[in-house]
């Protein structure tokens, strides 16, 4: 029933010893042996949480047994993976040293093959109960995030919506950002960014403009050049941007808002020292304002505007590099220069940018347009509640299914379905993607239109389909119920349903 | 499988084929290479070469393998050797090779003999 679905990397010196093991445990495991401490640290940098469980000796030459814990630990893998020590060591001193340094269990030789058969089950359903439990706390925190950087976005988009563009600025400037934070701690690592820091600049980009929407409507959308007056009006907006951050002194101590303030403030600063508003020069400008000028000004490039015409990817970057567009720290002028193939296809090829902003759109009008939206802590924990039990039932059955929501359109599939099927899980925008088209020619057509037809007195449809089955096709049917919301008109809200075959 | 040679040399045969699963041929398969397992070997190079951690680590070995194997009498004399090793008792220990070859070389030659029954 295992099916061999875990790894067990047995190292011992001692052919003998790994035979043993191996014999003892391979009816139930694939088994990897590792004849040292280091071919076994070999082996699990190559085979990143393939491993499911080291059953480890701990007297070997080279490096021993607990040289191995630590070198786990270094790595920060001995979390994941758990070790069972196997030893004719009994001494409560050795054992204890193993256990300190992180080993989950530890048995003496002589052993008995049913004990280490049964010590080696438990840890590895311990530690798989444990890695699902981090996955959905991980789930959950992404989804927070998802919230922070959604409330973000929709605070810039009314920024730049008043600034008259089209709102793709800010998801470009978001984008370019991260290509180059990524390039950049490829390069150095003397900025000190960590994830974490990269995540939050990322974010904070978008709020880099909030300060116009201190300046007058007739000054920010004029269409020609600027009087000197206007333009120092004009250039206000960095440091009133920064105040307006510095202003919420009840998050003082939150890192987005000092990455917000740097770049509000900075992002107008040039290397050489002579930007506004404070002048500052080489890196005594925080490296995030850095960043973010510059991706804003290959953004302003590429860009039409009503004052003129976008300019190509090539002429933009060429532009920068000569100096004609401010002056930046020549790394970062290298890390564009590195990154701008992946800049070229990503933002000025993919209308991404687009279609999230169309969706993000959508979502604000209907965040607006409904009062009744405050939901309660009780009702937030329910929904997760239902996620929770839904994901459940996905995960313990057979049954392919799938759900649709109408705004913004999304089509969420379960697991199985989702591997089945060979597309992803989650698929913004299905109606128009290519993932969606390739499950069969043509047979969903059936299905939309059937679902189209439904309404709220009659929800239930179905249709016949095929779909792909390892290389063969197979016949299916689409089991689905149309949601809508109760009322007076009722409005549909999406899809749940269910493939069978 | 007749291990009645092995018993009379003092190998513990029930408890290591219970160990073994109950697992005869695996048993057997797991004394044939103890015969050929150079941590013997290495044991006696250590000692005359006064490698005192090489030859904590073969002994250790040893009394592992001694251990799975139910090689009873063997187990205690490495057991006892990495204790001494471990007390930095290095002169005593080696004190013990002379007892240590002599049961180590007759139950090599007992399992040998054994197989040859076979």
């Amino acid at each position: 029933m295992s099916g061999k679905n875990y790894k067990v990397l047995v190292v011992d010196d001692s052919e003998i010893n790994r035979t043993i093991l191996n014999e003892i445990l391979r009816s139930e495991y694939e088994i990897i042996e590792a004849d040292s401490g280091e071919a076994a640290l070999d082996i699990l940098q190559k085979s990143k949480g393939e491993i499911a469980i080291v059953l480890l000796d701990v007297v070997m030459p080279g490096k021993d047994g607990y040289d191995v814990l630590g070198a786990m630990n270094r790595y920060g893998i001995i979390e994941d993976i758990p070790v069972i020590m196997i030893s004719a060591e009994s001494s409560p001193d050795f054992i204890t040293k193993a256990y300190d340094l992180g080993a989950v269990d530890y048995v003496s030789r002589p052993f008995e093959a049913a004990v280490v058969q049964r010590r080696v089950k438990n840890a590895i359903t311990l530690y798989a109960k444990q890695r699902r439990l981090v996955d959905i706390v991980a789930d959950q925190i992404y989804e927070k995030e998802k919230n922070n950087n959604l409330m973000v976005s929709i605070l810039s988009h009314i920024v730049e919506f008043r600034n008259g563009e089209s709102g793709s600025h800010v998801i470009h400037i978001n984008l370019i950002t991260e290509m180059l934070l990524q390039q950049l701690i490829k390069r150095t690592s003397k900025y000190g960014l960590t994830k974490a820091d990269i995540r939050l600049i990322c974010t904070a980009s978008s709020l880099h403009d909030i300060g116009k929407i201190a300046i007058p409507d007739e000054i920010l959308n004029k269409p020609g050049r600027f009087t000197p007056q206007e333009y120092d009006i004009m250039k206000t907006h960095a440091e009133i941007g920064a105040s307006m951050i510095n202003n919420l002194s009840a998050f003082s101590d939150e890192p987005l808002l000092k990455a917000s303030y740097e770049i509000c403030r900075w992002h107008h600063e040039r290397y050489d020292g002579k930007g506004y508003p404070d002048g500052l020069s080489g890196d005594d400008i925080p490296i995030s304002a850095q960043i973010v000028s510059l991706a804003d000004v290959y953004d302003a490039l590429t860009s039409e505007r009503c004052y003129k015409k976008a300019f190509t990817h090539e002429q933009a970057v060429e532009m920068i590099c000569n100096g004609e567009c401010g002056c930046f720290n020549p790394l970062l002028l290298e890390c564009l220069l590195e990154i701008s193939d992946k800049l070229k296809t990503d933002i000025n090829g993919n209308p991404r940018g687009l279609d999230d902003t169309r969706e993000l759109q959508k979502l604000t009008d209907e965040i607006i347009g409904n009062d009744d939206l405050a939901a309660s802590g009780q009702m937030l924990q329910q929904l997760e509640f239902e996620r929770m039990r839904s994901a459940f039932y996905e995960c313990e059955l057979p049954e392919m299914f799938f759900s649709y929501q109408t705004s913004p359109p999304v089509l969420t599939l379960s697991e199985n379905c989702a591997k089945r099927l060979g597309i992803s899980r989650i698929i913004s925008d299905p109606l128009n993607s290519d993932e969606v088209k390739s499950i069969s020619g043509g047979s969903l057509a059936g299905l939309v239109e059937q679902i189209s037809a439904a309404t709220a007195d009659n929800p239930e449809v179905s249709a016949n389909g095929r779909i792909a089955d390892g290389d063969k096709e197979v016949e299916c049917e689409y089991r689905c119920k149309t949601l809508w919301t109760s009322g007076d008109v009722p409005v549909r809200t999406g899809v749940a349903g269910v493939i069978i075959c | 499988m007749d291990f009645t040679m092995l018993i009379e040399a003092g190998v513990d045969v029930k408890g290591a084929t219970e160990r073994f699963m109950g697992n005869e041929q695996l048993f057997a398969k797991m004394l044939k290479k103890f015969v050929d397992e150079p941590s013997y070997g290495k044991l006696c190079a250590a000692i005359e070469a006064k490698d005192e951690k090489e030859a904590l680590a073969a002994s250790h070995t040893l009394k592992g393998l001694c251990g799975n194997l139910s090689l009873t009498r063997l187990f205690e004399l490495f057991a006892e050797q990495v204790t001494l090793m471990r007390a930095n008792e290095w002169d005593k220990a080696v004190g013990m090779m002379p007892e240590i070859t002599e049961n180590y070389e007759q139950m090599t030659q007992t399992i040998n003999k054994w197989f040859d029954t076979l």
